[in-house]
C-alpha cells in the first residue's frame, strides 16, 4: 500500500480529534436540562400536583404504576408522582442553603489563610483539620439531637460540616494566585490585602470553587435524603426523596418500584448538579472562549 | 524545497510534511533531508512551526493534530507519519532520541538519574542485562561529564542543577546510540556559562558517534555554536535553508534578514533604534504580507522627538560612571558612589533564608545568603543594568528594591524614604514612584480582568472617566489602540502583553522602572521592539530605569551601567561598554565570552 501510488492517505486522526468547546458546551446544556426539570419540578408543586402529596387513600395501597397514578402510590395510598415533585423543593432548598452557608463561611477563611502564610495559616488550617475530620453527617446527628430533628438543622448541619473542604480548596487556590507576578505587581504598586483578595484572588480561584460547590451540592441532596431516611431529616408528613426511599424499603419484595423512582430522582439531581457546575467552570473563564 | 540529492540515503527525510488542527493547517508542506552525521539548526519564532516537526518526527503529535506526508528514517523503517504506535516505540529511545527543553519536567523526580538512563538500555534490550545497564548508565553519566558520575547515578533529578539534569537527558538521549538527535530548545532555561557548556558538549557527541542532529531554537547565536546547516520557519514554512555562514552572512529571504537584524542588540539604526523585524522588512517586496502576518503593531516608527534618538548606551549622565571590580571577596566597595543624594542608595543589603526542613527539630535552621552585603548608588536619569545567572541574588534585589521583600540587614534608601523596616502605610509615596515590569506576560496580568482594569490598578482617588482618559493615553503610549481596554490578556500576543505591563507600571508616572527579565520571554523580533519601546518611554518619562536580566546583549542595548552580580555580591561595576569590551573580574570575562553574540557569528561560522 505504501510502495505503490502516493495514495491519498487518511489523515491521522484518531477518535476524539474533535475539537473539545463542543463536549464542554453539552456538558452545561445537559446539566442545566436536568437542573431545569428539578426547578420545574418544585416550582409546580407548589401551585398543583396531580394529587395531594400528603393525602392518604387507604382503598388504594401499593398500587402499580397506571392510567390515574402514573408512578403508582406507596403504603399509605399516596400518589408517588405527587410527593416526588413536592420533595424536588426540600432537595433544593437543602442543597443551596447548605452549600451557600459552607461557601460563605469556608471561602473566606480559606483565602485569609491562604494569603497570610506562616504562624496564622498554621493556626487556621489545624482548625480547620479538626473540623475536617468531623463527618458532616454525624455533625448532623448531634445537631438533630440538640436541637430536634428538622430540615433546618439539617440544612446548618450539612453546611458547617461542608465548610472546611470549602476552606482548603480556597486555601490551596489562594496560594498559587498569590505567587502570580500579577499579585506581586499589585502589591508593588501598594494594594492592600483586601483588594487582592477580592479582585484578583476570589475571581481566580472561583473556577475550582464553582466546581466545588457544585460537587457539595450533590453531597447535600444525598445526605439529605441519608438524613431523612435516617428520621434526622425532614419530618413526616412533608414529602422528601430520602425518606420514600426509607419508606419504600419495607414493601421491596412487594412494590420494588417504589424504591426506583425517588432513586432516579436523586440521581438527576446529583448529575444534574455535577455537569452544571463543569459547565459553568469553563463558561466563566474568560480564557476559554478563546475559539468558538 | 532545497534537498541534497546525494547518493548516500539520508539519515532523516522529511516529504511535503503538513500538519493540521481542526481549524487551521500549521504546517504546510515542509520537505527537508539531513545527511548522516550532519548538524542542522532549526529556527522560528514561537508559532512557527519548528517544535510540531520535531514532535512530528517522533510522532508524539498530540491527539487533536493530524499529521500527512512522509517522514523516513535510514535503515528502510517505513513511512513514520503512519506507522503503528508500537512500531514508533521501537524506534523512539533508540533509532531516534530527543532532548527537552524543561529538564525538570522531562525526568522522573522519583528515580534514581542512573536507573532512568538505564531503563531506556534495557527497554530497548540493547544491553544483555540490567546490570551491563547499569554499569553502561554510569559510563555514559561519565562521558556527559557529569562529575563524579558513579554518585551522580545514585542522585535524583532535584538533587542535580538545571545543567547537569540537562546532562542526564542527553546521556538517556544518547544511550543506544541513535541514528538522529532532536534537541527542542534543550539550554534555553540554562544560564549562559552552562549553556555554553552543554552546547560544547553536545558538539562533541554527535560529532564524535556520527550522529545527525536536529537542533531546534529560537536563538540564532546558539544555532551557530552548534550546527553546520540552518533551516528558517516562518508560518509553517521553511523559508531558507543553507550553511549557517550563508543564512547569517548573506540570508536571502526577507524573514531571516529581519531575524537576523532583530537578533543583533549591538547594532542600531542612525536613530539608536534596533532593527526589528517589521522595521527592516518595510522596504522589501513581501511587506505587506509580513506586516499582516506579525500581529505585532509596529513599535511607534515616526520619529517622536528628534531629541531622543541619542543611542541607549550613550550616557546623558552629568558624572563619569567608574569602572570598579572586586578583588577581594570580603572588601567593602561602593559601587557607582554618587556624591550628594542618589535616588536609590543601597548599603550593605543582606537578606538571608532560613532553610526549611533542613537542620535539627529544635536547632536554628541553616540560613540562605541570598545577598552579602550590597552597596551602590544609582543616580537619577541613569540607566542601571542589573546581570547575573540563576542563583546570583538577581530577583532577590529586585524584590527587595520594589519593597516586596524584607531585607534582614541594611538598609536601601529610594528619595529619602527608607526601606528596610517600613511599615506599608509609610510607603504609599514610595508605590506610586517605584513600578515594575515582570518577566512573564502570561503570569503578570490577571486572566480574569480587562485591559482597561489592569491597567488602572496602580492609580488611586481617580474617577471612572480620568480613570479611563488616562488608560487610553498610556495605551497608546506603548502602541497599543484604545479599543484594547475591553479585552482580557489571553487575547494578545506576548509583546502585547509585556505593553500593557508597561502601560500598568508607567500610569502613575512613576520615578523609578524596575524592569525584571523583561524581554527574556520574548520572540527575537518582538524583544527589539520592546527594547526600544522601553528606551522610549524612558526618555519620554525621564525615568530612572533598574533593568534586571541574564541576557548580557540585553542589558548592553538597554542600560549605561551595569553591575555584575555573583552569589550575592557585586563582582564588577561600571559603564556598559566598559565592561562588556573590557571586564576585570574573572566571573564577568566568563560571562561575555560565554554569550553567543551574533556580530562575531559571521566570522566565526563554520562551513
Amino acid at each position: 500500500m505504501t510502495t505503490t501510488t502516493p495514495a491519498p492517505a487518511a489523515p491521522r486522526l484518531r477518535k476524539n480529534a474533535i475539537p473539545s468547546g463542543k463536549r464542554r458546551n453539552g456538558n452545561l446544556v445537559v446539566g442545566i436540562i436536568l437542573i431545569g426539570l428539578i426547578v420545574f419540578a418544585a416550582v409546580l408543586s407548589a401551585f398543583w400536583t396531580p394529587f395531594d402529596p400528603e393525602g392518604v387513600f387507604p382503598g388504594e395501597l401499593l398500587l402499580p404504576p397506571g392510567a390515574e397514578h402514573l408512578l403508582g402510590t406507596d403504603n399509605f395510598g399516596r400518589d408517588v408522582l405527587s410527593s416526588i415533585l413536592r420533595g424536588a423543593q426540600i432537595s433544593l432548598i437543602v442543597g443551596i442553603v447548605a452549600v451557600g452557608i459552607a461557601a460563605v463561611l469556608g471561602v473566606p477563611f480559606g483565602i485569609v489563610a491562604g494569603m497570610n502564610p506562616g504562624r496564622l495559616d498554621q493556626f487556621m488550617m489545624r482548625g480547620n483539620d479538626i473540623l475536617l475530620a468531623f463527618p458532616a453527617l454525624l455533625l448532623a446527628i448531634i445537631f438533630g439531637a440538640v436541637f430536634g430533628a428538622n430540615t433546618t438543622t439539617a440544612m446548618v448541619a450539612l453546611g458547617i460540616g461542608s465548610a472546611p473542604s470549602f476552606a482548603s480548596i480556597a486555601r490551596s487556590g489562594t496560594q498559587q494566585v498569590m505567587s502570580r507576578e500579577y499579585v506581586q505587581a499589585s502589591k508593588a504598586s501598594g494594594k492592600n490585602g483586601w483588594f487582592v483578595g477580592v479582585k484578583h484572588v476570589l475571581p481566580n480561584i472561583s473556577g475550582i470553587l464553582i466546581v466545588q460547590a457544585s460537587v457539595s451540592f450533590g453531597i447535600a441532596v444525598l445526605a439529605e435524603a441519608a438524613l431523612s431516611y435516617l428520621g434526622l431529616g425532614t419530618t413526616p408528613p412533608t414529602p422528601s426523596w430520602g425518606r420514600m426511599l426509607q419508606d419504600a424499603q419495607g414493601y421491596l419484595y412487594v412494590q420494588p418500584l417504589l424504591v426506583v423512582w425517588p432513586g432516579i430522582a436523586i440521581a438527576i439531581a446529583v448529575l444534574g448538579f455535577n455537569l452544571l457546575g463543569d459547565g459553568l467552570r469553563d463558561r466563566l473563564d474568560p480564557r476559554m472562549q478563546v475559539k468558538r | 524545497m532545497t534537498t541534497t540529492d546525494s547518493p548516500i540515503e539520508p539519515t532523516l527525510s522529511v516529504r511535503n510534511l503538513t500538519v493540521n488542527s481542526a481549524f487551521a493547517e500549521l504546517l504546510h508542506g515542509i520537505s527537508f533531508d539531513i545527511a548522516p552525521g550532519e548538524r542542522v539548526g532549526l529556527i522560528g519564532e514561537s508559532g512557527s512551526g519548528k517544535s510540531l516537526t520535531a514532535t512530528s518526527v517522533m510522532g508524539l503529535l498530540p491527539e487533536t493534530l493530524a499529521a500527512n506526508g512522509e517522514i523516513h528514517l535510514a535503515g528502510g523503517h517505513g513511512d513514520l507519519v503512519h506507522a503503528s504506535e508500537s512500531k514508533l516505540s521501537q524506534l523512539r529511545g533508540n533509532t531516534m532520541a530527543m532532548v527537552f527543553q524543561e529538564p525538570m519536567t522531562a525526568l522522573n523526580p522519583l528515580m534514581k538519574v542512573g536507573a532512568q538512563v538505564a531503563e531506556i538500555m534495557t527497554q530497548h534490550r540493547t544491553v544483555p542485562s540490567g546490570q551491563t545497564a547499569a554499569a553502561r548508565a554510569v559510563e555514559l553519566l561519565a562521558q556527559v561529564k557529569l562529575p563524579k558520575p558513579a554518585e551522580a547515578a545514585l542522585a535524583f533529578p532535584h538533587q542535580l542543577s538545571g545543567g547537569q539534569r540537562q546532562r542526564v537527558m542527553l546521556a538517556m538521549a544518547m544511550a543506544n546510540d541513535p541514528q538522529l538527535l532532536l534537541c527542542d530548545e534543550p539550554t534555553t532555561a540554562l544560564d549562559v556559562t552552562v549553556q555554553a557548556e552543554v552546547l560544547r558538549l553536545i558538539e562533541g557527541l554527535v560529532t564524535e558517534r556520527g550522529t545527525s542532529l536536529l537542533f531546534i531554537t529560537h536563538d540564532i547565536g546558539v544555532v551557530a555554536e552548534v550546527c553546520e546547516r540552518v533551516l528558517v520557519m516562518y508560518k509553517g514554512d521553511i523559508v531558507e535553508d543553507g550553511t549557517v555562514e550563508q543564512v547569517i552572512t548573506n540570508p536571502q529571504h526577507p524573514y531571516t534578514k529581519a531575524l537576523i537584524a532583530a537578533s543583533n542588540l549591538s547594532v542600531v539604526d542612525e536613530r539608536g533604534r534596533l532593527h526589528t523585524i517589521a522595521t527592516s522588512a518595510i522596504t522589501l517586496p513581501t511587506a505587506a504580507e509580513l506586516a499582516a502576518a506579525l500581529e505585532e503593531p509596529a513599535a511607534p516608527t515616526a520619529p517622536v522627538e528628534p531629541t531622543i534618538a541619542t543611542p541607549a548606551s550613550a550616557s546623558t549622565l552629568d558624572f563619569v560612571i567608574p569602572h570598579q571590580r572586586r578583588t577581594d571577596p570580603d572588601e567593602r566597595i561602593i559601587f557607582n558612589e554618587i556624591e550628594g543624594e542618589p535616588l536609590i542608595r543601597v548599603r550593605d543589603l543582606t537578606r538571608q533564608y532560613k532553610r526549611r526542613g533542613g537542620g535539627k527539630l529544635f536547632g536554628k535552621p541553616p540560613v540562605v545568603h541570598g545577598l552579602r552585603g550590597l552597596d551602590f548608588d544609582v543616580a537619577k536619569g541613569q540607566r542601571f543594568g542589573i546581570v547575573g545567572e540563576s542563583g546570583s541574588g538577581k530577583s532577590t534585589l529586585m524584590r527587595l528594591m520594589c519593597a516586596l521583600d524584607e531585607p534582614t540587614g541594611g538598609s536601601i534608601t529610594v528619595s529619602g524614604q527608607e526601606l528596610a523596616g517600613a511599615k506599608e502605610r509609610e510607603l504609599r509615596d514610595f508605590r506610586s514612584q517605584v513600578q515594575i515590569v515582570f518577566q512573564d506576560p502570561m503570569g503578570s496580568l490577571d486572566p480574569r480582568m480587562k485591559v482597561e482594569q489592569i491597567v488602572a490598578e496602580p492609580l488611586r482617588g481617580v474617577s471612572r472617566d480620568e480613570s479611563r482618559e488616562r488608560v487610553i493615553a498610556q495605551l497608546e503610549s506603548v502602541g497599543l489602540d484604545a479599543d484594547v481596554m475591553h479585552r482580557h490578556p489571553h487575547q494578545f500576543s506576548g509583546g502585547q502583553r509585556q505593553r500593557i505591563s508597561i502601560a500598568r507600571a508607567l500610569i502613575t508616572r512613576p520615578r523609578v522602572l524596575v524592569a525584571d527579565e523583561a524581554v527574556s520571554a520574548l520572540d527575537v523580533s518582538v524583544r527589539a521592539q520592546v527594547l526600544n519601546l522601553l528606551s522610549d518611554l524612558v526618555d519620554e518619562y525621564a525615568l530612572t530605569l533598574l533593568f534586571v536580566s541574564h541576557d548580557l546583549g540585553v542589558i548592553r542595548h538597554a542600560c549605561d551601567t551595569v553591575a555584575v552580580l555573583s552569589d550575592g555580591r557585586i563582582v564588577e561595576c561600571g559603564p556598559t561598554d566598559d565592561v562588556y569590551d573590557n571586564p576585570l573580574h574573572p566571573y564577568t570575562q566568563k560571562l561575555v565570552s560565554a554569550t553567543p553574540s551574533i556580530s562575531e557569528l559571521a566570522g566565526r561560522a563554520r562551513s
